[in-house]
């Protein structure tokens, strides 16, 4: 007899990694996936359409918006064009003409440095530069009836327009 | 079953044909049938002043054409038309005509007269009317129930100034397309491409409702043409065209150039012709007055060629403002006697007299003093002889003689005749040899820009300098003795200022008989003397009475110095002109 032990016998049972397979759901029958399907796809076609209407319609808001854009774009050069015309100096001179501004050929200038008046002060009577002078139909009428001075301007030796 | 199956048999050969064999020609087709594409015209660059005043620009405008055989019926079928849409479309004219009368303008009967043409489907009604006055035409008239006018689309070039600039500007016309306008004259015509644009395009998908939203769309955007930016100055050079234009009327001269040139640059401030036509409507014109004589126009300057000749005598060293000369009552040249415009026996002048008294012989007795040959180096130096390269269309060069010149022809160009010049080319000459002796080539474009904003090249002015510093003071000594002298201290003057001045009275040749017949009154002046900024010279061709420079264009120049000089902010002169001999 040995007085060693005899071994211990090792047990051959290990844990299985297999597991029962859970008892099989009873899903939906064929009918109602049917309709789920056909559920869908008619939710689909509807959303499509609705897209496609929002599309079209938005799409013709849009032609809509650009043809207002191209109406306005016309009222705006039409408006562009009136203001081109009333800005030209001759629009200008007639305007000013007919409030009663005539034009000063005699400026003088004045030196912000030291506020002093460069150049003699003259008064003028509006007949010194006659050729941008715009007289209105009323002014021509009420000089017919009263002339006009035609006197030159104090200094104002040999006006080339008296020639 | 049998005929099912033939039926079936039969359309499944068509598919198969339609989309199997045959499939790219019908794609084609049916793109074709779904495709529409459009041109996008560009627009017109604008012409601006040199502080952006519009001289020229585009607006949106259709031409309104009718449809009488639509009128006749306002738009319904003869046989489906009921009492009362006969009435409707037997006043149909009528009431067209008068929105038309109420928009356009015009005679209510004309109107109806074309609405009514018989026997056709188109009628023009008006051309180049603004866009938004035919929506509201069309709004009105869709308002009343009524049909047949219509609108092709074309823009407008409008000139809000009319005949400001005009002879500078030019005019448009229809292109051969009968869609969009090309330059017919002036920077119109010679800028037509910077300004035309490049046209853009759309293609897109459409079906029978309209425009496909997901269909395919290509845009090619327009291109619209260059804005130029000229160095006009719109209010100045209205009163310098009104000014010519009462110069020119009361001497009954046959036209008239002005040009106000900034001395410093080389820039034109203004250039003036008249008669002249309005850019709106050119076809109303005489062919004659479309172009620009300032720079098309070749004469003989007379007397204000007197300041390029000192110049050359000064420059060279020949002379003095001191300078004496002994001037007799006339001098042979070429077998012929050459006189002075006032009798005179011998007198004693100075150079600076000899400009003073415009005398012919003293300055070609100190002409004779110099080389020929360097006497044409100068004129062409000065700028005679070749264009000036400004930008503008048709400039003529003018002629001067070769250097091999005869010596009675040496005489005469001393005086100013026997060669030509332009206007621009002698009032560029003068400010060259005036702004110290440093020549600017004239410029009347001051820049040029994409709608991007990005700089188009332009003509740049070129500079040199053609006399030295001292000899440029010496031809404005000279030049301001003019001012001083008998005829013209009563006349030339401009108060608080210091100018120099000369005038020029030339007999003209007229091309026809080839001989002298009629003259060409001119007078050149700058200011102030002690720095020269501005330059106003006058040409006036065949003045009727009264043909002397100084008498028919001096007046102008007077004028339009004193309100260029306010203008442009030029300080007057702080010391009177000196006084210096003009004889011994």
């Amino acid at each position: 007899m040995s007085a060693l032990a005899a071994p211990r016998q090792q047990t051959t049972e290990t844990e299985s990694p297999l597991r029962s397979v859970p008892a099989r759901v009873s899903g939906l029958g064929r009918g109602p996936f049917l309709l789920i399907l056909a559920g869908v796809l008619a939710g689909g076609l509807v959303l499509l359409l609705m897209l496609q209407t929002a599309v079209q319609e938005q799409s013709f808001e849009v032609r809509q918006l650009q043809t207002k854009a191209t109406e306005l774009g016309y009222k705006q050069a039409q408006l562009e064009a009136e203001v081109q015309q009333k800005s030209t100096p001759a629009e200008i001179a007639r305007q000013a003409s007919s409030l009663g501004m005539v034009p000063n050929p005699y400026g003088v200038y004045i030196d912000v440095r030291t506020g002093s008046v460069i150049g003699a002060e003259k008064p003028v009577r509006g007949n010194e530069v006659p050729y941008i002078t715009y007289k209105t139909n009323e002014q021509i009428a009420a000089e017919k009836q009263t002339p006009a001075p035609q006197t030159p301007a104090p200094g104002d030796g040999g006006d080339g327009t008296n020639q | 079953m049998v005929v099912l199956g033939l039926v079936s048999t039969l359309l499944a050969s068509r598919a198969i044909v339609v989309q199997g064999l045959d499939s790219a020609s019908y794609a084609t087709k049916a793109a074709a049938q779904m495709s529409v594409s459009r041109t996008i015209v560009a627009n017109r660059g604008t012409i601006t002043d040199r502080y952006g005043e519009v001289l020229a620009s585009s607006q949106p405008a259709v031409k309104i054409v009718a449809d009488p055989t639509q009128i006749a019926t306002n738009g319904k079928l003869p046989s489906a038309m009921t009492t009362k849409d006969r009435e409707k479309a037997a006043g149909a004219p009528l009431a067209i005509a008068d929105v038309l009368v109420k928009y356009l303008g015009g005679d209510e009967a004309s109107y109806v007269k074309q609405l009514t043409t018989p026997n056709t489907k188109y009628v023009v009604i008006a051309k180049q009317v603004q866009a938004y006055t035919y929506l509201e035409i069309a709004d009105d008239l869709s308002s009343a129930g009524y049909v047949g006018l219509y609108r092709e689309t074309a823009a407008v070039r409008t000139y809000p100034n009319g005949t400001l600039a005009s002879n500078i500007l030019g005019f448009v016309k229809e292109n051969d397309s009968g869609v969009g306008q090309v330059g017919a004259g002036g920077l119109e015509y010679l800028y037509n491409s910077q300004l035309a644009g490049v046209a853009g395009s759309e293609a897109y998908e459409t079906s029978p409702n309209g425009r496909i939203p997901t269909g395919q769309n290509v845009l090619v955007p327009a291109q619209d043409g260059v804005t130029y930016t000229l160095t006009i100055d719109a209010g100045l050079q209205y009163m310098v065209e009104r000014r010519l234009q009462e110069t020119v009327d009361q001497a009954q001269a046959t036209s008239g150039i002005a040009i106000v040139m900034n001395v410093k640059t080389g820039e034109l401030l203004s250039m003036a012709n008249y008669p002249t036509f309005d850019s709106n409507s050119p076809g109303t014109a005489e062919a004659a007055n479309l172009g620009n004589r300032a720079v098309t126009d070749a004469y003989e300057p007379g007397s204000v060629q007197k300041v390029l000749t000192m110049a050359a005598l000064t420059d060279s060293g020949v002379i003095t403002p001191d300078t004496k000369v002994v001037v007799p009552k006339e001098i042979l040249s070429g077998g012929k006697p050459i006189k002075d415009a006032f009798a005179h026996q011998t007198i004693n002048l100075t150079a600076r007299g000899v400009v003073a008294n415009s005398s012919n012989i003293g300055t070609v007795l100190l002409t004779r003093q110099m080389d020929k040959a360097k006497l044409v180096a100068y004129l062409q130096s000065f700028g005679l002889g070749s264009t000036t390269g400004i930008g503008l269309p048709a400039e003529a060069a003018g002629s001067i003689p070769t250097t091999s010149v005869a010596d009675n022809t040496r005489d005469q160009i001393s005086f100013g005749q026997g060669l030509s010049v332009t206007a621009i080319q002698e009032a560029a000459a003068v400010a060259g040899i005036v702004n110290d002796g440093v020549y600017n080539s004239p410029t009347i474009i001051k820049s040029a820009t994409t709608t991007q904003g990005k700089a188009v090249t332009v003509p740049q002015s070129t500079s040199r300098r053609v006399i030295s510093s001292q000899s440029s003071q010496m031809v404005l000594d000279m030049m301001e003795s003019v001012v001083a002298s008998k005829v013209g201290a009563s006349r030339f003057p401009i108060e608080g200022y210091r100018t120099a001045a000369k005038s020029g009275t030339a007999e003209r040749i007229d091309p026809t008989c080839k001989c002298y017949s009629g003259y060409v009154a001119s007078f050149v002046g700058v200011a102030p003397v002690e720095d020269p900024q501005i330059l106003v010279y006058i040409v006036v061709d065949r003045p009727q009475g009264q043909y002397q420079g100084s008498q028919v264009a001096a007046p102008a120049y007077k004028d339009i110095m004193r309100v260029a000089l306010q203008r442009y902010g030029v300080l007057p002169s702080t010391m009177a002109a000196p006084v210096k001999p003009i004889e011994w």
